[in-house]
């Protein structure tokens, strides 16, 4: 009995140990949306002790019975991706990113990939793996720990179903960055986007550059306006160069739900500071005008003396 | 008649004359402004209100909101604009309906410090800790879900501290605390490069009356020091290296209060030489990662590092670790001095 018992724990622990050893882990879930059953793979960091401020990898998983749906990243603990989770054309799911100040844990969420089964396919055993997992430690010096290639199994059949409520808020409240840098654009005026969504995470950004000033709620709902989609979110090269045109940005969840957020142009904001400069001249002028006068006065009252 | 004609015409000449010269000098700055990359960082670095790139001193300057909105200065909603003086214009932040999540932050921090918390790596709160370096404050409205919050101070000499980071789960309409914290001490080095047998001295700034310990380590040799923080906070321990070996050394500093251990600063290294030698000029701690020297390491300074990620040339300072590549260990020295 004693040796059974002793079996049966090293097995559990040695399947715990394959499922949730030091690096990356993935769980499953399942829900159902509009009568279809998709599958959520969570991917999962465990830093093991360490303090961890960036990492990258690549998931695979069976093409044969799966097919990719999305990826949601709104819960992720990875602030800022240098590559969002996407999937490559090879079939891998890639991402890179990281968090300042570092995370420390053992189930830190990365973010969930979402599957529904290919046709001919069932539910079973399903293997997803990781390979060039690569994290960084919150050191300042940016030491790479890379670790070994790592595999979970699981039974999707046993999967939990989870109920999913719809994602119906949209991202949160951001400030678009306007600036320019010589090492950034060739050193134009570019806009800076970056929102956080706590429900699927962000799908994209739009722009759209307008000399007139529209109300927020007014803007979300006008559908004829000339957005431009933003490629690139870190640096989104401004037409309107002198800074003279309202510039909406509009983040999109996965969901769809809007969040706009207006930079007001500078000469808008400040009209005397588009002139700042000139009203130096002004001054100048007034001086001018004041020594004139003063001259005119003195020089009478001297001529009557 | 002669004379008040001759002052009539120098009159009118210097009406004409200084409005034209002075608005040369505006044509002459506007265009030179203008014309170079180079003369914009000169720009930024005098501090100008209104050149649209927040410095120094300011909140935001003209479209440039550092990263800021109603939402992260306590309102619900709105458009936050800046001021003719550089500062933030709340007039159009709004406050609507009921608190979705909340979080209280609490602790130890450095007598009348400014601590600064991030959420999700963007500036969320900023506020003062007070002479004790006790601080506090509630962030609200936040949107049920997950959160990584971080939080560092500065010391009276404008230091930052460490990042110290938790994650939470937010509750609808639940107050979550995260209390007893202690930000890490700050430290510094008189010299990184000191002649064997001179003294070096630790120092920084930590909670007032708080235990430190100052962990010093050359390869597997480790020592430790117990000075004890002043009644502002400051903390000081002159070190004969008489009796250590010529070789380089790292040292850090934590700070216990109330059985409470903070994490520790940021590291510091020197070396111990035979003969004096001059300190190193390269750019250390933050200003690595300052791309822009806008003195914050935030959105901007990481759209820089992005744009040139994994590409084959670059600029020199955005390869941070001198590898020859800008990749993910130059990134993950960008998040370890994070300010946001």
């Amino acid at each position: 009995m004693k040796l059974l018992i002793f079996f049966l724990t090293a097995i559990a622990l040695l399947s715990g140990s394959c499922a949730k050893a030091a690096g990356i882990f993935a769980e499953p879930a399942s829900y159902f949306e509009n009568g279809q059953k998709f599958y959520e793979i969570k991917i999962f960091l465990n830093t093991d002790g360490e303090s961890i401020n960036a990492l990258e990898g690549e998931v695979l998983y069976p093409q044969q019975d799966l097919n990719f749906q999305k990826i949601t990243d709104g819960s992720s603990i990875v602030n800022f991706w240098i590559k969002d989770p996407q999937k490559s054309p090879d079939g891998k799911i890639i991402f890179s990113g990281g968090m300042p100040g570092g995370y420390e844990g053992e189930k830190g969420l990365l973010f969930s990939a979402i599957f529904s089964l290919k046709n001919d396919s069932s539910p079973g055993q399903t293997e997803i793996s990781f390979q060039n997992f690569k994290v960084y430690l919150n050191d300042g010096r940016g030491t790479e720990k890379k670790l070994a290639d790592l595999k979970s199994n699981f039974n999707l059949n046993e999967a939990e179903v989870a109920t999913v409520q719809a994602d119906t808020k949209p991202p949160e409240i951001f400030a678009p960055y306007v600036t320019r840098d010589p090492n950034l654009a060739n050193g134009q005026w570019v806009v800076i986007l970056n929102a956080q969504d706590k429900g699927e995470g962000i799908d994209h950004y739009e722009v759209f550059e307008s000399v007139k000033e529209y109300k927020p709620e007014e803007i979300v709902k006008n559908n004829s306006l000339p957005w431009q989609i933003v490629k690139d979110p870190k640096a989104y090269i401004l037409h309107d160069q002198s800074l003279g045109n309202y510039v909406y940005a509009k983040a999109v969840d996965k969901a769809g739900n809007v969040r706009v957020a207006i930079v007001i142009p500078s000469t808008a904001q400040k009209p005397w500071h588009f002139n700042y400069k000139v009203i130096s001249v002004i001054i100048i002028l007034s001086i001018a005008v004041l020594i004139i006068f003063l001259e005119l006065f003195f020089f009478r009252r001297r001529k009557y003396e | 008649m002669q004379k008040n004609g001759n002052t009539y015409l120098f009159l009118f000449f210097l009406a004409i004359i200084l409005p034209v010269l002075s608005y040369s000098l505006f044509l002459v700055s506007s265009s030179a402004e203008s014309a170079s990359t180079g003369i914009i960082t000169a720009t930024v670095a005098v501090g100008i209100c209104g050149n649209n790139i927040v410095e120094y001193g300011e909140d935001c300057d003209g479209s440039a909101l550092d990263g800021q909105t109603c939402q992260s200065l306590g309102y619900d909603a709105g458009v936050l604009t800046c001021g003719i003086s550089c500062d933030f214009d709340k007039s159009d932040c709004v406050n609507l309906g009921p608190d979705e999540g909340s979080v209280v932050f609490s602790g130890k921090a450095y007598p009348l410090s400014i601590v600064k918390i991030l959420k999700d790596g963007q500036i969320a709160a900023t506020t003062a800790a007070d002479s004790n370096g006790y601080f506090e404050t509630t962030l609200t409205h936040l949107i049920v879900g997950s959160y990584s919050f971080a939080i560092y101070a500065y010391d009276s000499n404008g230091n930052k501290s460490k990042t110290i980071t938790y994650t939470k789960e937010i509750s609808k309409d639940e107050v979550e605390e995260i209390s007893a914290i202690v930000v890490p001490p700050t430290l510094n080095i008189s010299d990184d490069n000191i002649k064997k047998g001179e003294k070096i001295t630790f120092s920084g700034q930590a909670a007032p009356g708080a235990e430190m310990t100052i962990d010093l380590s050359s390869g597997k040799d480790n020592w430790s020091f117990h000075p004890t923080a002043g009644s502002s906070g400051y903390y000081s321990y002159k070190l004969d290296t008489k009796d250590y070996d010529v070789n380089d050394y790292t040292v850090s500093a934590k700070t216990t209060i109330n059985n409470l251990t903070s994490e520790s600063s940021e590291e510091a290294t020197f070396t111990i030489s035979e003969s004096s030698q001059i300190s190193s000029n390269s750019v250390k701690g933050w200003k690595k990662v300052d791309f822009n020297e806008d003195s914050r390491v935030n959105l901007i300074d990481f759209s820089i590092l992005v744009h040139w990620f994994d590409q084959p040339s670059f600029p020199s300072k955005v390869d941070v670790n001198t590898d020859k590549k800008v990749n993910l260990s130059d990134f993950s020295v960008m998040m370890y001095y994070w300010s946001g």
